[in-house]
């Protein structure tokens, strides 16, 4: 059993797996008692054969106890304590993303001999992130952090005293600096195990970011400019025919989102976006609100966009492709989730299929993501 | 409540053992922590 999920046994004999978080926690009826023998025998320092005769010798009564032991191994609360760790990862590294490691073993819902396979796909993955404002300065820390192997930063502003309140990549020094460059040597000083790099660059055409994102395995939209929407578009299609899963993330004040794509699989944005603009009342301008954003609302966003590109780039987590999410950071009831299925006839998402599964495993408000 | 019970095919070659069944229920919202009690570091 792997550690997180060691079994509890209640009183009346019901053994509860998985902790206690939903989406993991599960429970077992076990009135014979043997399933908890199998499960307290599944302690790391036995075989599968052992554990199984074992199992046959408390309960003789038990018709194949072999069975038994081979469905539970074949569950997400398992692994093989016996299984080395897969080639690729320096020592340093295993001592690195040792907490990454029992992270990523805890949520994954997929049964594998260890938690290790998804940083080593970590490792291997490229990732765009274009912007290093708000959204994209916690983004691409997050992703540096955990391990992303290769990561190119793109920003053509210079670094401003106003952007200290939040861009977390940046300190005092580097007012006046490229952002790019500041963002580099940052996330290179955070983690020198990953490549890092950066351009002093303006997106502004769709042709420029087919450029941008060729040969990378997905991108982080953090930007706003030239527009927003008009960039999210751009993204979408580009990632659409680049065959890249793509996140793009941002806040409006307080209503923070992300939205989580990937070709072939779900609602693309422009169908999301559709869709959410049909739910408005007619006459709405797009931006109602201001500028107003702070440490914890641009965190957030970046966060998510980091966590959702995760799940696009591995699997672990699942992410909810095609869908938006968020939080509304003044009203605690109000969870974000946003899906409308792909309009009939829609070019990148609806009755045209895009192709085979999109190279890696696999929403937006309306302000920036500065 | 558990709803889930062993189940176990009925026996009825004398070649092969039934195979015995385990169900596993995730639980529901409503079953699960509202807490994240856990350390922070």
């Amino acid at each position: 059993m792997k550690f997180e999920h060691r079994p509890h046994r209640y009183e009346d004999g019901t053994i509860r797996i998985g902790g206690e978080i939903y989406g993991i926690a599960a429970e077992i009826a076990d009135p014979d008692g043997w399933v908890w023998t199998a499960l307290t025998l599944m302690d790391g320092t036995r075989s599968r054969e052992e554990i199984a005769e074992r199992l046959r010798l408390a309960h003789p009564e038990l018709p194949d106890a072999t069975s038994v032991v081979e469905e539970l191994a074949a569950t997400r609360y398992v692994e093989d304590a016996a299984a080395a760790a897969p080639a690729g990862l320096s020592e340093r590294e295993l001592d690195r993303y040792s907490r990454n490691h029992a992270f990523f073993r805890t949520v994954d819902a997929v049964p594998r001999a260890h938690g290790w396979e998804v940083q080593v796909r970590l490792k291997a993955a490229r990732v765009v992130v274009l912007g290093l404002g708000g959204t994209g300065c916690h983004a691409a820390w997050a992703l540096a952090a955990v391990g992303v192997g290769t990561i190119h930063c793109v920003d053509p502003d210079l670094v401003e005293l106003s952007n200290l309140n939040r861009q977390v990549l940046y300190g005092e020094a580097d007012v006046g600096r490229p952002k790019a460059e500041a963002a580099v040597d940052r996330l290179r000083s955070v983690n020198s195990d990953i490549t890092v790099t950066g351009e002093r660059r303006r997106i502004g055409s769709r042709r420029e970011l087919d450029e941008l994102i060729a040969g990378y395995d997905a991108l982080a939209l953090c930007a706003d400019q030239p527009t927003g929407h008009g960039l999210r578009v751009w993204a979408n299609r580009a990632c659409a025919a680049a065959n890249i899963p793509w996140a793009g993330g941002g806040y409006s004040g307080p209503l923070v989102t992300v939205g989580c794509f990937a070709p072939g699989a779900g609602a693309c944005y422009e169908c999301l976006s559709s869709g959410e603009e049909a739910r408005r009342r007619p006459g709405t301008p797009v931006n109602l609100g201001g500028p107003g954003v702070i440490a914890t609302s641009a965190g957030v966003s970046g966060q998510l966009v980091a966590h959702a590109l995760l799940g696009l780039l591995t699997g672990v987590p699942v992410p909810p492709v095609g869908t938006i999410q968020g939080v509304n950071l003044i009203a605690a009831d109000h969870h974000v989730w946003v899906r409308h299925p792909p309009r009939p006839g829609c070019p990148v998402c609806g009755t045209r299929a895009i192709g085979p599964a999109h190279k890696s495993t696999r929403e937006m408000t309306e302000k920036d993501a500065h | 409540m558990n709803t889930n019970e062993h189940e176990t095919e009925p026996v009825d070659e004398a070649a092969a053992p039934p195979k015995t069944k385990i169900t596993i229920r995730l639980l529901d919202k409503i079953e699960t922590t509202t807490s994240s009690n856990s350390v922070g570091n």
